[in-house]
């Protein structure tokens, strides 16, 4: 077999693999929905974090600086526990209903 | 005293000792594994093909040599401590995993044990209690931090566990993420490969991956001759998990990981806790024409797979490549996050 056919089969075969890969995708459009939106409201809660908690000015007291800054982590902490937790619940959700579907 | 060595050679002996390590030991332990008759049998084959399993010794010990062969290139002490460090926290998932493919953990002792795997890294203070968000930049989680780093071991280690289920699932997913986090240290940190520093570090710790996994996935690819068992699997999810915390790269990693988390929670919510697979019914079952499709059975976790194959049957390829593009595209909301926390010019 001469350089160009094997050069030839080697794209041919590359092709037809990223073919395939493309074949499969609309059947995961909602499993990549899920993982941008996981990805957007996560951004979302760092804006938020940023913008709006971390502007929380510092008291000039010791003990209440203390106080706020432990506030601003727990409240942080909160959310990303929250954006967790829908996570969950969506996937749950999506599995959930995607099963019925299936029973049906 | 080892002169000091260029890091572009430390990278590329970094990619290459675990690879010829992993390709030369793997087709020994397949014999070694044959005759001593630890096998298993892939259900997801018409022939049903008797396989070697606990590959994922080798994967342990290519790991490790690599390391040790680094921490005897790099001339930095604190260099060779990390490296160390980070040989050890895989080396006790790694032992967790085998122990539970010899002995067979229950569901719950597993994650359990995998949280003390974070020990030494803990101990040597090899990590960061500011991990870096984008538009946030450096977070002071001083106790929080290390409350949490536990699981940032544990998770990973489990969640590569609980999607090492097809040929080749586990090393092309995982290698897909390292090359997302390989990316993202290059972006976040602004290091090129030109010096080894500690963000270098993490470029060792990934290109040791890599090159394990690549040689592993020879092997492991579909029609697989070997399987890496919970000690492939642990080791390479707590590499991962310590590639995280020591490379200050938590956030990309768990980004780069939605498709194992996703997959973790869909049987976790499902089976309502942790459940060993074999203590779970079958989600999936095989067509005539052998192809992957679900049993519908209520009992059974709902998975990943399930999803995939919702709109019809799979051969087991194409769930792997389903898989793949999953972590594709993950992978690459890794990257943009990296990219938004380099842009925010929030990491001093």
């Amino acid at each position: 077999m001469s350089i160009i056919q094997s050069t030839s089969n080697f794209v041919k075969n590359i092709g037809s693999g990223i073919m395939n890969y493309f074949r499969l995708t609309p059947r995961l459009a909602k499993l990549i929905g899920l993982e941008i939106f996981v990805f957007g409201t996560f951004i979302a809660i760092c804006v938020v974090i940023s913008e709006g908690i971390m502007k929380i000015p510092d008291s000039p007291k010791p003990g209440l600086n203390f106080l706020f800054a432990a506030l601003k982590v727990g409240i942080s902490l909160l959310l990303i526990g929250l954006w967790l937790g829908v996570w969950y619940y969506l996937t749950k959700r999506l599995m959930k209903k995607d099963r019925k579907k299936n029973e049906e | 005293m080892v002169p000091t060595i260029a890091p572009i050679v430390i990278y590329i002996l970094s990619f290459f000792t675990p690879f010829i390590i992993t390709l030369v030991g793997l087709p020994l332990h397949i014999r070694l594994m044959h005759k001593r008759g630890t096998i298993g049998v892939d259900v997801h084959k018409e022939e049903k093909p008797k396989v070697a399993e606990r590959g994922g010794i080798v994967i342990l010990i290519a790991i490790v040599l690599s390391s040790v062969l680094m921490i005897i290139l790099v001339n930095d002490p604190e260099l060779r401590l990390s490296i160390g460090i980070f040989c050890i926290t895989v080396t006790i998932a790694g032992l967790i995993g085998l122990v539970d493919d010899i002995f067979n953990l229950s569901a719950l002792l597993k994650p359990f044990l995998l949280l003390f795997a974070s020990i030494p890294i803990i101990a040597s203070k090899r990590y960061e209690s500011r991990p870096i968000l984008p538009f946030i930049g450096e977070t002071r989680l001083t106790i929080a931090y290390i409350v949490l780093l536990p699981f940032i071991i544990a998770v990973p280690a489990n969640s590569v566990n609980m999607l090492d289920v097809f040929n080749g699932s586990m090393a092309t997913t995982t290698i897909i993420v390292l090359i997302a986090v390989f990316f993202s240290n290059m972006i976040v940190f602004g290091n090129g490969i030109d010096q080894l520093d500690n963000s270098g570090l993490t470029y060792v710790f990934v290109l040791i991956m890599v090159g394990t996994l690549l040689a592993f996935w020879i092997f492991n690819r579909y029609p697989a001759k070997v399987f890496g068992g919970d000690t492939g699997s642990l080791a390479i999810g707590g590499a991962l998990g310590a590639i995280a915390v020591m490379g200050r790269l938590e956030v990309v990693v768990i980004i780069a990981m939605i498709p194992f988390i996703m997959n973790a929670f869909g049987i976790i919510s499902s089976v309502k806790g942790l459940l060993e697979r074999r203590e779970m019914a079958r989600p999936t079952k095989m067509t005539k024409d052998w192809k992957i499709e679900s049993t519908r059975d209520k009992k059974a976790p709902i998975t990943l797979v399930g999803l995939v194959i919702q709109k019809g049957p799979l051969h087991e390829k194409d769930v792997v490549k389903t898989f793949n593009v999953l972590t594709i595209v993950s992978a690459i909301l890794a990257i943009v996050i990296a990219v938004l926390t380099n842009l925010s010019g929030v990491v001093s």
